[in-house]
This record gives structure tokens, sequence and C-alpha cells, in this order.
């Protein structure tokens, strides 16, 4: 059959119909090969660098420790570890038996190449763990042992992510260090990439569970309707995933009435927050409260999700570890009325007005939406018209998401939207943006929340560490200082002849172990 | 005596419009760096986001600043940005930290070839539907062809491209909905691009040769027993050129703009989407090298329109030299 | 006019519904275009809802109008900035001239020559979405063009004599600029702006497509498509609508710019078709004498004049023997040229020709294009009036003569035919053929280029050659020349050779016999001695009068004949000369007199009722 492959397209030029019944042959023979949508052109493969597809990433690579459902941490390519000295210092057993894709032996030595690659590096600064490690030892050939400059209680969690931490082979660089070729020890190897796709093929010397599945044929397609039109139309067998190929829940409902199709949800990690500007007139309690008071945030989710997502009652979905309990908010739009009355923002036809002032609020929003997001541009009509009922004029002024970060961080806006940052960097990395003043666009932070997310972090029993979050997010909410919107929908779609396939625990995942095609 | 003249005045000719050329090129780069200079929006924020994978801090956008020289004054980094363009050297791209050049001349074959089809698509039907509207008689083809013409023109891109994956993929199953693999994925972009772009040439093809169609030159043909096509392809369509040309150059020139919305529906790793990825990440060296190459082409369409209206007249070469 | 008026109104009528649809949008619109209901989202067409509801549960009708509104806004301003800037611009370059001019001229060029999506991408990148940034964003490079077309329409008229008395009265530069010039500048870039709305309109759309359009919740046509896109298979007035509105007003912009630019349209003189009705004369019994090349009988031409349709030549028969040469004579206008280029289907082909026209035995009227083709360029030849304008400039002469070689037959290899060519313009009287061939017509004086045209009408060694005007606005010794050069080729070569001129006294030199055309009729006709010398109808003998003749004693004034040349032949009922006529009588007004001979069995004839030769002597 390979030998044969040159001559295809010749056969196809010449016979026009027989290139379809060509394709649909080899989609139907081949049933080991999934077809799976991309977003966007995956950068070079390295696990080091910043520029590669997450989930590619992840088929190659393997880390340490493995996140799993509900925050739990399995062993990965460390057997197990110990955590010793009040914290200080983690000893990693090594997986027995297991080599790269090239040959190399996994080995302490090629743990510790790889971790000198970003310990201390200045590129890594923004990822705590870099700077906290002080040492990587070899006290052996299968073990590793990690020296911190002060106990990190997240550095576990952290080294389960995907960048930088995961195990390049260290003869896939140069003596130089520079990245030469994506070689690691995951299930799957790197066949061809290009600037339309990527194609990985079966690790055959994978040590854990080989997939069933040969080859990986991801396509990419930046359109993310496009991505549907190719689904429905048997280009493609899988969508779906914040960073993978995104679907939004509008997209997704053309694809209900197929017969041949199947939605899956995950359980979401996100929740879209609505966040209030200290500095102008959202600085105003009253005001905070009437909005919450006034968006209708079922209606909301059920008329932009589609019943694909669920309006939101916590900072972080129920999925997320130690997101509490749902927040006491009630929707109801005279109470949002009798507070702006009561506050001294009287009527005037349209809008309030209080001191002479127009009641108006600037909603920044980005022009377009970010990878993976729901359309803002929906999303801030439909709160600007529930606020307008209450009288609350609100001007919304896109722009462009380089700008809209920028913006944020400045406070160049009245309300504006908020988001955590998924797993597996939450609870903990989010708390940190969202309620410290030292983050670049914090949600709401005022020194309650900022001594109340130190307890969080530095909380040393299960039990303390939720007791401080819930204090956190109840000190937010008595503030009014937000507004949970709705929980983003984690949606994948996936053909029929599709088996064995479930949405992964996380959107950074990709777990195609016991996937077939039919 | 005479072939020397020519020559100098060619070597003349084709000086000026390389320096006229460098000199758009230089504004346009200029302008680019301005904009982006004004625009808000921080390259160092969006790739120090990039690389935590999350909003990042003051402290790493300042590192990343830093890193890449962005803490030197405007004019600094603009001329040492010339300095190595000059060269060839179109630096790192911000956002992939991969050479900008490669990258570029990867994605502008992706783009040419989309747009050579287009043009292919654009110039055989607009002159076959333009000939057609010129020498058909007033009657029911000739009008369905005029509607037909002046209503592709008048649909949005981007609906055209819905419209099609919508009936030509989706329905009938005719071509892929997108991906650019095999032979039946250039048909909808190709129409998309070239359709339009046809409609407007075959409007003035068919205005300016009727125009030139009337001249009594024609009729001087006829006496002397020329055949129609002899007539449109030696009288008319050559004193039709300046026009048509023209707008020949132009059209297939937008096509490299147009292309940005083409490659982004069917998902066509080219120049356009390349440029709006790059403008999305205040990326620099990728834009500066994107919009030089972008409007280089459209220059040069424009360009070659006129040398080839120069060669097929001989008082267009005269005047303009 | 009417039809072609009302089609323009019915043209334009989307845009009229366009912009009163903007105009009214919050009187007419049903529904606040911004309310959410967002329990009744992507509801289907209704007695409540027109066109339905969107998502948020919005009255799709009414954002469609108000989409209207804004994109009126947004094409007005554009529309409104551009203009005004261009044309002021090109007026003031146009008018100043100098450098400002060419300073002027070069960022126009260089405005034009940027890529305006590009450019409206990145001011909007910049200053962000939104209404007055996307003005901008479009007027930043849409006011080019028009400075480019008020400059080319002031420099025009900048040396003209009207400016240059209204200098001399004292007018000043602004007063001449803003009173004079700006509103002449004004009308072709009207015309230009009547496309540019569609453009506009198109422009934002596609700034939406790109996420850079009008910032929400306001209604815009192109976001409403973007926004539809996912509903295209199950919402269709989602999808379609604003997608319809888009193409509607675009398309009618479009032509509504292309009628107005185009104007009148003739059709085309390249015939794909075999013209319609046919009508011949009965065929003369009798068959064509042996020396008779051409024989015309009861030619009539007609051309449609609006609805109606005018005959400019009226029955005319002639013919013309091998060897001989006939004239035909009479002023501009009087059907002449079409008399004698008729039965070629030289005409425009919008002209009904009727009546019998017999090349030795091959009736010419009513021929197809192909069978055109083996008469015209080979058994006749045609010089046509020199204007230049009967070369194609783009062409050199080599290769006009090489193409009527190689059409009459006579071509073969390049180099054959290129001797073959080189004769002939030795025949014509071009002493040096390989440099002329080389040439292209501007290059060579008229004479020369009349030289050509004889050689082009020779390749194919015919029977007939016919010269129209062949030599009017050459001046007196070129004249000469041709004349005796086209009298020296009849005798070498035996042709019949038809003159047509204005100029009575010219082709006397070489006429046999001589046709005076007056009206679209012949007024009189004869042996070209007998007709000079005994002119009798009054119109010939006004023609004699008012050229100077040789034997006329210097000082003699002459008389020229009062009135302009008359229309065609049917305006009057009766003579169509009378109304100039100094011996008109009232029966002249009855009807047109017919052509008879002035004596019996002589060549002579004549059309007039009271000529003055015959009058004198009864």
């Amino acid at each position: 059959m390979s030998r044969l492959r040159p001559l295809a397209p010749l056969v196809a030029s010449i016979m026009m119909v027989s290139a379809c019944t060509v394709d649909a042959g080899a989609a139907g023979a081949s049933s080991t090969v999934l077809r799976i949508g991309l977003s966007a052109e995956s950068g070079a493969l390295d696990p080091h660098a910043f520029t590669g597809n997450f989930l590619l990433l992840d088929a190659i690579y393997e880390p340490l420790v493995t996140y799993a459902e509900g925050g739990k941490l399995e062993p990965g390519l460390a057997q197990s570890w110990t955590v010793a000295e009040g914290g200080k210092q983690v000893t990693f057993d090594l997986r027995d038996g297991v080599a790269f894709s090239d040959g190399t032996p996994l080995d302490s030595a090629a743990v510790k190449w790889n971790f000198d690659r970003w310990v201390g590096n200045k590129k890594f600064t923004f990822f705590r763990a870099s700077q906290i490690i002080s040492a990587v030892d070899t006290p052996d050939a299968d073990t590793v042992r990690l020296t911190l400059s002060e106990p990190y209680e997240p550095l576990l969690q952290e080294l389960s992510i995907v960048r930088p931490v995961r195990l390049l082979s260290p003869k896939s660089a140069t003596a130089s260090g520079e990245f030469q070729k994506p070689v690691g020890t995951g299930p799957w190897t790197v066949e061809s990439q290009s600037a339309t796709g990527v194609t990985l093929a079966r690790n055959d010397a994978y040590w854990g569970t080989k997939p069933k599945l040969e080859k990986l044929e991801f396509k990419v397609i930046p359109d993310s309707q496009a991505r549907i039109d190719a689904l429905g139309n048997g280009e493609l067998d899988l969508i779906g995933g914040s960073y993978l190929a995104p679907i939004t829940p509008v997209e997704a409902r053309s694809l209900t009435d197929r017969a041949d199709v199947a939605l899956l949800t995950g359980a979401p990690d996100v929740s879209v927050i609505l966040g209030f500007n200290a500095k102008g007139p959202a600085g105003d309690r009253a005001v905070r409260e009437a909005v919450r008071q006034a968006v209708d945030t079922a209606a909301l989710a059920k008329a932009l999700l589609l019943g694909y997502g669920e309006p939101a009652r916590r900072v972080f979905p129920p999925g997320v570890p130690d997101s509490g309990t749902d927040l006491p908010l009630v929707v109801d739009q005279d109470a949002a009325r009798r507070t702006l009355d009561a506050a001294g923002y009287t009527p005037s036809g349209d809008a309030r007005v209080k001191d002479g002032k127009k009641l108006s609020l600037k909603m920044l929003i980005p022009a377009a939406p970010a990878e993976g997001q729901l359309d803002p541009r929906a999303m801030a009509a439909a709160i600007a018209a529930s606020l307008k009922e209450v009288g609350i004029t609100v001007e919304i002024a896109p722009v462009d998401s380089a700008a809209y970060y920028d913006e944020r961080a400045e406070g160049a806006y009245d309300i504006t939207f908020f988001e955590g940052l998924g797993a597996p960097y939450d609870p903990s990395g989010s708390i940190v943006s969202l309620f410290t003043s030292g983050a670049r666009a914090p949600l709401w932070a005022t020194p309650a929340t900022e001594d109340l997310v130190d307890k969080a972090l530095y909380a040393t029993t299960p039990a303390a560490r939720s007791a401080a979050y819930q204090a956190l997010y109840d000190a937010v909410a008595a503030d009014a200082g937000f507004v949970p919107l709705v929980y983003r929908p984690r949606l994948w779609a996936v053909r029929d002849a599709v088996k064995g396939f479930a949405v992964p625990p996380t959107d950074v995942d990709l777990e195609l172990t016991g996937v077939t095609v039919e | 005596m005479r072939v020397p003249d020519r020559l100098v005045a060619a070597g003349g000719y084709v000086t000026r419009w390389a320096a006229d050329t460098v000199g758009v090129l230089l504004a346009m780069s200029v302008g680019t760096f301005a904009l982006v200079l004004l625009a808000r929006g921080d390259p160092a924020a969006v790739l120090a986001a990039t690389r935590a994978g999350r909003p990042a801090t003051p402290e790493q956008i300042e590192a990343v600043r830093v890193e890449l020289g962005l803490d030197d004054p405007a004019p600094v980094r603009y001329l040492r940005w010339l300095a190595h363009a000059s060269t060839g050297d179109f630096g790192l791209s911000l956002r992939t930290n991969t050479p900008v050049g490669p990258e570029v001349a990867d994605r502008l074959g992706v783009t040419f070839g989309l747009v050579a089809g287009s043009a292919t698509v654009a110039l055989v039907v607009g002159l076959a539907v333009g000939v057609a509207g010129a020498v058909l008689p007033r009657g029911p083809l000739r009008g369905a062809l005029r509607i037909g013409a002046l209503l592709v023109t008048s649909v949005p891109a981007f609906w055209l491209s819905y419209l099609l994956v919508l009936f030509l993929a989706l329905r009938l199953h005719l071509v892929p909905t997108s991906g650019m693999a095999g032979p039946r994925t250039w048909l909808m972009p190709m129409a998309v691009l070239g359709l339009p772009a046809a409609g407007v040439l075959s409007r003035v093809v068919a205005v300016t040769l009727r125009e030139a169609l009337d001249r009594p030159y024609v009729r001087a043909a006829q006496a002397r027993g020329s055949r129609p096509l002899s007539i449109v392809l030696r009288d008319g369509l050559p004193n039709a050129a300046g026009p048509i040309l023209s707008v020949a150059g132009f059209g297939i020139g937008s096509l490299l703009v147009a292309t940005v919305v083409v490659e982004k529906i069917f998902g066509w790793p080219g120049l356009g989407a390349y440029f709006v990825q790059a403008a999305g990440a205040r990326d620099v060296p990728a834009l500066q090298a994107a919009v030089l190459v972008m409007g280089g082409g459209f220059i040069l369409a424009n360009r070659c329109a006129d040398v080839l209206h120069g060669l097929i007249d001989p008082r267009a070469r005269r005047s303009s030299s | 006019m009417n039809r072609g008026r009302a089609r323009t109104t019915l043209v334009a009528v989307p845009l009229v519904v366009f912009v009163v649809a903007g105009l009214l949008a919050p009187l007419i619109a049903p529904a606040d275009p911004t309310a959410n209901d967002l329990a009744a989202g992507l509801a289907s067409p209704s007695a409540e809802h027109l066109l339905g509801t969107d998502q948020l549960g919005r009255d799709q009708l009414s954002r469609l109008l108000y989409g209207a509104q804004i994109s009126l806004a947004i094409t007005a301003a554009v529309l409104a900035i551009s203009l005004t800037a261009g044309a002021v611009v090109g007026t003031v370059a146009g008018y100043a001239g100098g450098w400002v001019d060419r300073v002027v001229s070069r960022v126009i060029d260089v405005v034009v020559s940027l890529p305006g999506m590009l450019v409206a991408l990145a001011v909007i990148g910049v200053r962000g979405p939104g209404v007055d940034n996307l003005i901008l964003a479009l007027a930043l490079w849409s006011w080019a063009p028009y400075a480019r077309i008020a400059r080319a329409r002031v420099a025009s008229l900048r040396d003209s004599p009207h400016l240059d008395a209204l200098r001399l009265l004292g007018a000043g530069h602004g007063r001449i600029v803003g009173r004079h010039l700006l509103p002449l500048a004004l009308a072709p870039c009207l015309v230009y702006a009547s496309t540019d709305v569609g453009t506009v309109v198109l422009a934002v759309a596609t700034l939406s497509f790109l996420g850079l359009g009008v910032a929400p919740p306001s209604a815009e046509w192109g976001q409403m498509l973007i926004e539809g896109r996912p509903f295209l298979a199950s919402a269709w007035w989602l999808a379609y609508p604003p997608g319809v509105a888009i193409t509607a007003v675009v398309f009618a912009s479009n032509l509504l710019g292309e009628r107005l630019a185009a104007g009148a349209e003739r059709p085309s003189i390249i015939r794909l078709v075999r013209p319609g009705r046919i009508r011949r004369a009965t065929r003369p019994a009798a068959s064509p004498d042996p020396g008779t090349v051409l024989r015309v009988r009861d030619l009539s031409v007609t051309y449609p004049d609006g609805s109606a349709s005018r005959r400019v030549v009226a029955g005319m028969s002639y013919e013309v023997r091998r060897g001989q040469v006939l004239a035909f004579v009479g002023e501009t206008g009087s059907g002449k040229t079409t008399a004698a280029l008729a039965p070629f289907g030289l005409l425009d082909p919008s002209a009904a020709v009727t009546g019998s026209a017999l090349l030795d035995t091959h009736e010419l009227i009513g021929l197809a294009p192909g069978e055109r083709r083996r008469i015209n360029g080979r058994r006749v030849g045609v010089v046509f009036q020199d204007s230049g304008a009967f070369l194609n400039p783009l062409r050199t002469i080599g290769a006009h003569v090489d193409e009527a070689v190689r059409n009459a037959g006579r071509g073969g290899r390049r180099a054959a035919t290129r001797r073959v060519s080189g004769e002939l313009l030795r025949l014509a009287g071009l002493p040096d053929p390989v440099a002329v061939a080389r040439q292209f017509p501007h290059q060579l004086s008229g004479g020369m280029r009349q030289r050509a045209q004889i050689a082009i009408a020779l390749a194919g060694e015919p029977e007939l050659l016919v010269a129209d005007e062949p030599t009017s606005a050459l001046d007196a010794t070129v004249q000469a020349q041709l004349l005796d050069l086209l009298a020296r080729l009849r005798d070498e070569l035996g042709m019949a050779m038809i003159i047509v001129s204005h100029d009575l006294a010219v082709v006397s030199r070489v006429a046999d016999t001589v046709a005076v055309v007056y009206g679209g009729r012949i007024v009189e006709s004869g042996p070209a001695t007998d007709l000079i010398d005994e002119p009798d109808h009054p119109y010939t003998r006004g023609l004699l009068d008012a050229v100077p003749r040789p034997r006329t004693a210097p000082g003699t004034r002459f008389r020229t004949m009062p009135g302009l040349a008359g229309g065609g032949p049917d305006d009057l009922a009766g003579c169509g000369f009378a109304p100039r006529c100094p011996l008109r009588q009232d029966s002249c007004d009855h009807e047109p007199p017919a052509l008879q001979p002035l004596l019996p069995a002589t060549a002579h004839r004549s059309a007039c009722l009271h000529p003055p030769t015959r009058e004198g002597s009864c």
C-alpha cells in the first residue's frame, strides 16, 4: 500500500471521480487513523519553549507527576515521590525501563538535563517553580532530588503542567542546547509537521498502555465554524477543547440534529465573571449590587450557551478543588431598581442620574473572542440590555485582544470580563491573578482579599485551606465585587465512528489510549 | 542609434520606478512601525502572557521587554530593523521566536499559489465574459452576463464563502469544506477571490472593448476582410489595454489583501492569515515583513500592468519615458 | 431616452430604499433593535416579528433597518469627506500646476497605490473599532481617486480661454477655483461616488468580519451576517436578509455607476450574428452589362432614431464600370459616404440597408459577415478619409499591410507576405517600404498614411476601389499627388473606382462620371465633363459657384449657397433642396422630383422641376 502511495496523485488527476472513492476507501479501511481538528498551526514542539500546542506536547512528552480528574496527582514518569525537610525537599523515584522514543533511557541524568534547561532561567520567571528550586541532584540513576529555597505547596501540581516541565530526550538538542526535533517518552511520536497539520504515529515502544490507534492526523482549521463544517462533512473525527479545536455552543447546536455526531461536555473548569473597576461609578457598592441583581445569569446561560452551560454561582466551577459553596446570588430587577433608588440614582428617561451625572458604565470587551472563549460581543450586548432595563447605561467598547489586556490592566473600564486560568492552575493560580493588587489586572483586590489569598496559599492543612478559600469568596461577594456569569462549557464533538472517546479531565489533556475508529 | 536610445530610456524608466517602489515601501514600513507604536497593546505583554499561558505580571513583561530590546527608543529600533532588513534579515518573530524571513517565504508560497490561481480565474473568466459583453448583441444572454458580473462583485467575500461551503461542500459534497490538500480544495478559495475580480474586469473589458471596437480602424479592418476574432485580438483588446491592464493590475494586487478573508475561512496558512496573527500580537518584525511583501506585491502587480501597457502601446511607452 | 431614464430609476430603487430605511429607521422599525427578550430567542418569522428574532430575542427586522442607518451614516460620512477633500485637493492642484501639482499628484499616486484595506486595518488597529474610526480609516484612502479625477478635469481646463478671460476680468484665484472650477470637477466625482457607495458598504462589512467593525449592541449588516453564520442551515432569517441587503445596495450602486459613466450605448460594429430582416429589392431581370463592376439599384439606408427611424439614403441607383471612376459629390451629411459604403456592410450596425447591389453577379445586400470577407479585401478595396483614425495606432504599417495580404489569400510564409507588402507599399508610392513598414501610424505624415491605406486596399488586387474623401484634410500639393496616384492605378490595374468627395473641382480631375448627392438623394448625375460644363441642378450650380474654377478671372466673388446643408430625404414632402433654392416654386414642395435624363438617351440626368438652364431656355 505504501509503495503505491506515490501513484495516488497521478490516479487522482487522471480520474476525478475515482479520487472520491480513493479518499473514502482509505478512510474506511484504515480505521486506525483519527483525524482531529487543530485551531492554530503548532509552533516548534519544544517542551521548553512557548511555541508548541499544549495537547500535541502532551501527546509527545510526559511529566513526572500527572494531574487527574478532580485535581488529584498521580504518578507519571515518577513512580513515587516523598516530600521532606518541611516541604523543602522532594525526591522522585523514576519509573524503571522507560526510554525516549529515540532509545535514550529515561534516567536521572536525563531528568536533570531537562530541569537545567529552565530552572533559574530568566525566561521562566513567571513559573514560580523555576525560582523556588535551588538544586537538582541525582543520587543515583533512578532518583532525582529537588531542593527548594522555601516550602512551596503547589510545586507538585505545577510539575504536572505541560511546559516547561515535560521531559525531552537529551539527544534531541545540540550540544549548545538548541532544540532539534521533538522526541519524548509519550505514547505518540511526530511523523510529520507542516503549516497545515501534524501527524503523530503510535510509539510502539511506549512503556504504558499503548494506544489502539496507529495515527493521529491533526488538521489546522483556524475558523471554528469551518471546524464544525469539516466534522459534519466527515473530514474530521474529533473537535473541541479549549486549546485543540474549540467550538462555541451556537456552532455546536448545528450538529445536534445529526445522527452521526455526538456532542460531549466536560465538567467546566472556568467561570466567566463580570468585574468592576472601583475607581469610577462602579466604586459605589450600590451600583455593583444593582448590576448583580439586574443580570439574569440563568436566562443568559440559556440564550448564549443553549443548554451546554450553567449559570455561575462560584468563582471556580464545582469541579475545581476548593471551589467552596454556591454564593447567594439573587436576580431581581425590581430589587436592582430599589437599590439604585435608595442610593440616590433617580430615573431620568431611560437612564438614571445622580448629582447631575448620568449613570453610565464603560464595558471593555475584546473585539473578537479569544481562542476557545465565548463570543464577548453577544454576552456584552445581552448584559447591556439587561442593565438598560434598570436604568444603567452601558457603553460597549470593543478593542482588539492585544490592546484589551493592556487596557484592562490600566483600568480603562467600569465593567469587563474576567476568567480563571482553568485546570490545572486553579484555584491557586487564579486567586493570585484575580484578587491581589500585585497582579497585572486583578478582578477585585482589597487588603482583606490579599490577606485571605495569602492564607489560602500558605495554609498547611486541607481544612484550613478550604476555609480560607471560602472566606475569600465570601469577602468578595460581600463587597459585591463581581458577578459570576456562567461556567464556560467544555464542548467536544466526535463522530459516531469514533469509539471509546471520553472528554479528558482538563483541556490540556487528550486521552486517546482506548479510542478506536470503526 | 535607435536601439541604444531605447535601452537608455528603458534603463531610466526601470531605475525610476525601482526608486519609486522603494520609496513607497519605505513609507509603508515607517507607517507600519509608527502605527504599531501608536497602537494600544504591548508586544511584550502579549508575549509574556503567551509564555505564561495566562496574564503576565508587570515584572515578567519588563523582563521580556529587555530581552527583546523593546526598551530602546523607537527610532533606534526602527533604524536597527531597517539596517537588518536592507541586508535581507527581517529579524525574529516576537510571537514564535523564529526567523521571519523563511516564515514569510513559506507563507508567501501558499498565498502566491492562491493569488496566481485566482488571478487566472479572474483573467480568463473576466476576459471571456467581457469580450462576450462587448460583441454580443443586446439581448438576454448579454444582460445575464452583465448582471452576473455585477452581482459577484457585490456579494461580501466572506458571505460568498459561507454560501459556497454550505451548498458545494455540505449539501452537494463536491469539495472539502476547507484545507489545502488536493486540487478540489482549491476550487472554493479560487472562486471566492477570483470571481469578484473577474466580475470587475469583465465590465471594464466590455465597456472599453466596445468603445475600441467602435473606432474607425475596426471598420477599416472589416473593409480589408479581417475576421472578427482577429479584430478583437489585434485591434480591439490592444486598444482597450490601458484601462483593462490598470484594472487587472489593481485587481490582482488587491487579491493579495483579500487573502486575509479567504485564508481565514478556508484555513490556508498564507500571508493574509500571518498578517492578522502578527497584527494581533503586535509582532512588529512579522508585521513589517508581511506588509512589505503584500504592499510590494500590490505595487508590483500595478507596475507590471504599466510595463505591459507600454509594450502594447508605443504611445504609452513614449509618454512614460 | 425615456426608457433609459426609467431603467436608471429602477436601478436606483435599492439605493433609495437603503437611504429611506436608513433615515427613517427609528420611525418605521417595529421594535428597539437592542432590546433583549432572552426567552424569545431564535423565533422564526411571525406576525409579531416579521423577520424573526436572533439569539438574544432581538427583532431582526428592526436590526436590519437600524443596520441600514449605520451603513448609511458611515457611507455618507466617508463619501462626504473623501469627495470634498478629493475634489478640493484635485482642483487646487490642477489649477495651480507647477510644483504644487507635481507634489500633490505624487501623493495621490502613492495613496492610490496603497492597498486600501491594509490601511483601514492598520488605522482601526491603532485607534480601535468604532464608527468614527471606521469613517477615518475609510476616508483616509478613498479621497485619492476623487482628487485624481478632479485634477484631470481641471488640468484640462487650465489654459482654456474662459479662464484667461476670468483672470483678465480680475477674478481672484479663490473665486476661480471655488465658483468656476470646483463645480466642473464635482460632476465626474459624483459619478464615481455612485460606485463608491458599494465599495464603502462592502468595506465596512469586511472590516466587521475581521472584528474591526461597529461596537455592539448596534446592528451592522456585516456583523449580523457573521452572527448568522452558524444558523445558515437552521435559521434563514438570521443568515440571509443582511447578506441580501448588502448585496442589493452594492449591486445597485455598481449598476448605477456603470449607467451614469457609460452613457448611451451603441451597438458593436462586430456582429456575431447574421443581420435580422433583410429586404431586397426585386433583382433586375436584365443580365448586367459585362463591363459593369458594381450596379446598385434603389439603395436605401435607414437608421433608428429613438423609437422612430430615419432614412439617410433614399432609393439611390448608380453603377460603375471597369476602368472608370465614379465620383460622389456633396456636402457633409448629404449621405454620399453612406451611399458608397452601404453595399459593403461598412456602416454602423444599426443601419438597415435595402435595395440591391450587384458586384458582377453577386448580390451584396444582406450578406452574412463570413460571406462579406470573401468580397471585402479581395474584390473590393476601401480607402478611408484620413484622420489617422482608420489605422490601428498600436500596429505598424507593415502589420496592417501584411494582414491585408493574408486576408486576401496572397500571403504565405512571413517572408513572402512581407515581399508582397513591400511591393504594395511601393505601388502606393512609398519609396522606402522597409522603413515605412516599421513605422507606427502616428509617425507618418497624412499623405503617407493615405498611401499606406491605398497599399492596404490594393492587397486583394480588387476589381473595385472605394475611396472615401481620400484627399481631404491634406494640403493641395499632396492632394494632387494622391489623385494622380489613383488615376494611374486605375489605368495600370484597370480597376473600377468610386471616389467620395465634397469637392467637385478636385474629383473632376479624375472622375469619369459624377453623381451629386443632396439630402440622401442623387440630384444630378452624368459624365463628368457634361456635368461640370453644363450643370443642370441649382445645387450643382451652387457647388460649382462655391469652388474657384481655373477659368474664372481672379477677383471674382463666389456665390456661396445660403443656408445649411439639408436634412434627410424624408424631411420634406417635396424637393429637399427647395428651402435653399433660389429658384424654388410652389410646385417644388409637393413631391420629390425624379432623376430624369435631360435629353432622351443621354446619361446626364437631373432631379429638378425647374432647372435654370431649361427654364431660361423656355
